[in-house]
């Protein structure tokens, strides 16, 4: 330890003209606003602003030029034995001379700083709003930063040596490994996870560098290229471990299986048995994973960049997925891919770049796709082949919400309905519908709905023939069935609000009330059906024959609505989410499911597959 | 281990490489502790790579170092409290002043004893608050060599000491390491290219050809085998008297030859055996040896 | 005193112990006389100080020198000479490589019998006159 002072005492008493100079620089701000000109600012602002701006400028450079020379320039004049022929160790020189750099460093820096900051504590706080031990944190990590990087860069480019070129190659092989290891980061959505993976590998490579210099004087020292040998050896050796840790970490985080996940969302299209798994995964920060899940099986499939089943669609015959992969969270832009769960095909690039702001649907047999993006313009197109077949421009679309389904492969209907749902905005609300002929590539204006609604909703028909428009004001909500082409009214009826009404396979409406005891009724077909107490009950899917599910908090009812009658109440059990979002999905179909399929049911973290029949429970996996 | 037993230095084999050019090529060498050791060779010949190997202060890309019985690699750092070093370019920070340089120093070592480095700066005549970059090179050799005695270390090792000095300050710089010798008995390992002043305090010397040790032994003994010998008309076989010529050229209009295993009775039968006109045997000084061993290979 | 030529073929111990010899046997040495300390000599003649302490324990051993402890080294008080086989010896070795320098250069023994009588007498008179 007394070596290490014994140097960085040595190195310093060298700098006297460094302090000076920095004594010197810390009058200039008092002396600028005596300048013609200057003069119309206030003086405490120059004298804080051109302070500040002295003292980090001045400390920066001063760090790159004590990194490029602290050891390279006795290095490369040959003055290193003078150090190496005496009893101190490799350590002690470089950390002698480290501590030297930044001593220099801060003492220049608080000589700069100092007496423009007491000179107007305020208007500095007001001029660069910081609090000052960030602003040190900053100019310090900066300092370091540069001090490190001017020692590394110095002795690689100093030795003059072939390997020089060598060590490019390995810092943009360092940049590339380090973006693959953030990379599928990103597609998790784990912002958290993310900023403490970079500030640990940015901390690990401060270490070592910190640790570099000594390892390098240890092995190479008085010669200067084998320094740089040991240099890039330990560097690039150290770094390389540490990428493979980092990148084995980022293996194991994007390795995830729904039985990792510590929450569970699962959306349960009607169609088929497979659900979309959505979650954030144990032990991995924020790091969210969205799979594919069969809940008769239990097997599952993994789809990557995928924010959640919004970006996704099910083709009605349930046998294709379309789904928007991001680059990363906060990419605007993607690429939508198919698969179909079940089968063993991998995800398939369709190589259409979608706007996260495009809503797409599939065709009923999954063979064509339709996207329209934020500005109107609808395409179709066929998958196996991967061509647009056709494209329009919708008009009207800005600031709304488009709905849109294949009515026949050959054929399109969009819902426009405005404004963006939802909104506080009281405006000229209501749907236009159109058509769209792919293989004429005609646009027809179908129909449309006018409301003075705030809140609008919008579900069709399994059929396509009828919808329901559910229109909200402030007090009440009406329910309308309109013809779903033409938006012509065909029977309209006081609603319990957008989450309490829905349209039935048989094209009436069944609404869901609750009383001042918490006691709700079914109301179909003029028939009262009581379900029971509860704090809160939805709608959560239909199924055949006649049956409607409800979902509470924690509650889980089958009601027959042919027979009025409840057949399970289940108090413990809730569907993880309410059903394939009937207000959400770009297409606005609503669909019946087979009594026989399973429903995701949650219970105290363990995902079970219930028959919504018997209430037989199988265990899928525990979260 | 026995002090008297481990020699000063031991070099085994030492090979050093840049890139594909060979400086030294498995050179060994033995420095007995007390002994003056010269290593002598021209420029280039790798005596400063070999010497730096020797310190520690670069890796030999092959080969075995020991230095007071330590390997020299390993162990520099605790090795460096036992030698002094004058490097080739004496190699202080220039702006140095000799006095913080000794201050510098004596924070380093357990023995540094300033009143004999004052006492040495006092007889170079050089003042303690020049800078070390202001002084003259002769003056620097000195301030290094003041330094380096002032640690009182087992062995000295001067890498080309003399380069660049002019007679004065040589025979300074001699004369201290002459008494260093008679006070403590201390050690010297010496390379150079000059020999003047060399010849008087060596005992032991070595030469060094294009990386190669071509010689080592007692410098006694290596003048006692190496003649000149002259001749006025064309020489007889000197290999019929089994004589190794380092060296045949002309002279005049007669040869000259330099033997390297000279002995007076094989010469003398070979002067009663053949008629040899006017043949002039003559000793050599280090010098003339050491051209003839290593100045004039092409 | 005497000099030391590096170019001789004698080592440089034994051009130190002629030089003593030849000191004492002129007299510029007397028996009992203190002799130059090992590291003085060393510096005077700038040669290495092991070197000046072999020629005088060479000398010690054949009782030129006496050394008395606590005082140092003197001049023994009855110097021996060398043996007459030794000192034949010595004699035949530096008038081979005078003989041989003679005949390199032409000389008859006339004349360097005569250069070899005017030598010896300068380096007495040499002496006498610093004694």
């Amino acid at each position: 330890m007394s070596h290490v002072l014994a140097i960085a005492r040595r190195d310093l008493a060298e700098r006297t003209s460094v302090f000076i100079a920095a004594a010197v620089l810390a009058v200039l701000p008092f002396v600028l606003p005596a300048v013609p000109g200057v003069r119309a600012f206030s003086y405490t602002d120059v004298v804080t602003t051109v302070g500040a701006i002295v003292a980090i400028g001045f400390t920066l450079g001063l760090a790159l030029v004590l990194g490029v020379t602290m050891i390279g320039r006795d290095l490369s004049e040959k003055r290193m034995s003078f150090y190496f022929s005496k009893p101190l160790s490799a350590s002690a020189i470089w950390f002698g001379k480290l501590i030297a750099a930044i001593v220099t460093l801060v003492v220049c820096f608080v000589v700069l700083f100092f007496p423009s900051y007491l000179a107007g504590t305020t208007s500095w706080q007001r001029s660069w709003n910081l609090e000052l031990p960030v602003a040190f944190a900053i100019v310090g990590g900066a300092a370091l930063v540069l001090l490190l990087f001017g020692h590394v860069f110095g002795t690689m480019f100093r030795s003059k040596s072939p390997l020089v070129a060598l060590d490019v190659a390995l810092m943009a092989g360092a940049a590339l490994a380090i973006a693959a290891i953030i990379r599928p980061l990103l597609e998790g959505f784990a912002g958290d996870l993310i900023t403490r993976v970079a500030f640990t590998l940015f901390a690990a490579l401060m270490l070592i560098l910190l640790a570099c210099g000594a390892w390098q004087l240890a092995h190479g020292r008085a010669d200067r290229r084998q320094n740089h040998y040991a240099l890039s050896r330990f560097v690039w050796v150290s770094l390389a471990i540490v990428l493979v840790v980092a990148g084995l970490f980022t293996a194991w985080v994007v390795n995830v299986s729904p039985s990792d996940l510590k929450t569970v969302n699962v959306s349960q299209p009607e169609e088929g048995s497979w659900s979309f798994v959505f979650g954030q995964a144990k032990h991995r920060m924020d790091y969210h994973a969205l799979f594919l899940y069969d809940l008769a099986s239990g097997k599952s499939m993994r789809l990557h960049g995928i924010r959640s089943w919004f970006s996704s669609g099910l083709s009605r015959d349930g046998r294709t997925v379309a789904y928007l992969q991001l680059p990363d969270y906060r990419a605007m832009e993607g690429e939508l891919y198919t698969v179909q769960p079940g089968t063993s095909g991998e995800s398939v690039d369709t190589q259409i770049a979608v706007s996260r702001y495009s809503e797409f649907v599939l065709s009923d047999d999954g063979a064509r796709l339709a996207v329209i993006d934020g500005n109107g313009l609808l395409t179709a197109y066929e998958l196996a082949s991967k061509k647009a077949l056709a494209s329009v421009r919708v008009p009207n679309t800005a600031r709304t919400m488009r709905r849109l389904f294949f009515v026949s492969p050959e054929l399109l209907r969009i819902y426009i309905q405005s404004p963006q749902f939802p909104t506080m905005k009281v405006a000229e609300h209501g749907v236009d519908i159109y058509e769209f002929d792919v293989r004429a590539r005609s646009l027809a204006h179908t129909g449309q709905l006018r409301t003075d609604a705030k809140h609008l909703g919008l579900a069709v028909s399994a059929d396509g023939k009828r919808a329901l428009m559910v229109a909200d004001r402030d007090s009440s909500a009406t329910a309308r069935i309109v013809d779903a082409r033409t938006g012509q009214l065909i029977a309209e009826a006081p609603a319990e609000g957008l989450m309490h009404t829905t349209l039935l396979a048989d094209g009436s409406i069944a609404t869901l009330k609750k009383d001042a005891s918490m006691q709700w009724t079914l109301n179909t077909g003029g028939k009262q059906i009581p379900v029971g107490k509860s704090t809160q009950l939805f709608f959560a899917r239909e199924l055949a024959g006649g049956r409607l599910v409800l979902n509470g908090a924690s509650n889980l009812v089958v009601v027959d609505y042919v027979h009025g009658a409840v057949l399970r109440t289940d108090f413990d059990s809730a569907m993880t989410s309410f059903s394939y979002p009937q207000w959400y999905a770009a297409d606005p179909r609503r669909s019946v499911a087979d009594a026989s399929q399973p429903l995701a049911v949650h219970q105290k973290g363990v995902l079970y597959a219930m028959q919504p029949l018997s209430g037989e429970k199988k265990e899928m996996f525990r979260f | 281990m026995n002090h008297a037993e481990t020699p000063a230095i031991r070099i085994d084999g030492m090979t050093v490489r840049y890139g594909r050019r060979v400086a030294v090529d498995t050179a060994s060498l033995t420095v007995p502790r007390g002994s003056v050791y010269a290593l002598l060779g021209r420029n280039g010949a790798g005596k400063s790579s070999l010497v730096r190997c020797a310190l520690g202060q670069q890796r030999a890309t092959s080969g075995n170092t020991e230095v007071l019985g330590e390997d020299s690699w390993k162990h520099r750092t605790r090795l460096m409290e036992r030698i002094g070093v004058v490097a080739e370019d004496a190699d202080a920070p220039p702006e140095m002043r000799v006095q913080q340089l000794a201050d510098f120093c004596a924070s380093l070592y357990s023995r540094f004893d300033t009143k004999a480095f004052d006492a040495r700066l006092d007889r170079f005549g050089i003042a303690k608050q020049t800078r070390f970059g202001d002084l003259s090179k002769g003056q620097k050799k000195q301030v290094s060599l003041a330094l380096a005695l002032a640690t009182t270390p087992e062995l000295i090792v001067l890498d080309d000491p003399t380069l660049g000095l002019d007679v004065v300050a040589r025979k300074s710089l001699f004369d201290e390491v002459i008494a260093e010798l008679a006070d403590r008995g201390t050690t010297v390992f010496l390379t150079t290219h000059d020999l003047t002043g060399v010849e008087h305090i060596a005992d032991r010397v070595a030469i060094m050809n294009d990386g190669r040790i071509v010689l080592e032994e007692e410098l006694e003994t290596l003048k006692a085998r190496f003649r000149r010998i002259r001749f006025a008309a064309q020489p007889v076989a000197l290999d019929a008297a089994s004589f190794r010529t380092a060296l045949v050229r002309n002279w005049g209009a007669g040869t000259e030859a330099i033997v390297s295993n000279y002995d007076d009775l094989a010469f003398e039968r070979l002067r009663s055996n053949a008629t040899i006109q006017s043949a002039d045997v003559s000793a050599m000084s280090l010098e003339e040896i050491f051209i003839a061993v290593a100045g004039e290979k092409q | 005193m005497f000099d030391i030529n590096p170019t001789d073929a004698a080592p440089i111990w034994r051009q130190i112990e002629e030089g003593m010899r030849r000191m004492i046997t002129l007299g510029a040495l007397k028996p009992g006389d203190t002799v130059p300390s090992v590291r003085d000599l060393a510096q005077q003649l700038r040669v290495n100080p092991n070197t000046v302490a072999r020629a005088y324990q060479r000398l010690t051993e054949h009782g030129v020198f006496a050394v008395r402890r606590g005082e140092g080294t003197f001049v023994a008080d009855e110097p021996s000479q060398p043996k007459r086989s030794e000192r034949n010896e010595v004699l035949r070795d530096a008038s081979n490589r005078y003989a041989s320098a003679a005949i390199s250069v032409g000389a008859t023994i006339g004349d360097a019998v005569d250069e070899l009588n005017t030598s010896y007498d300068r380096l007495v008179r040499e002496h006498r006159r610093k004694a």
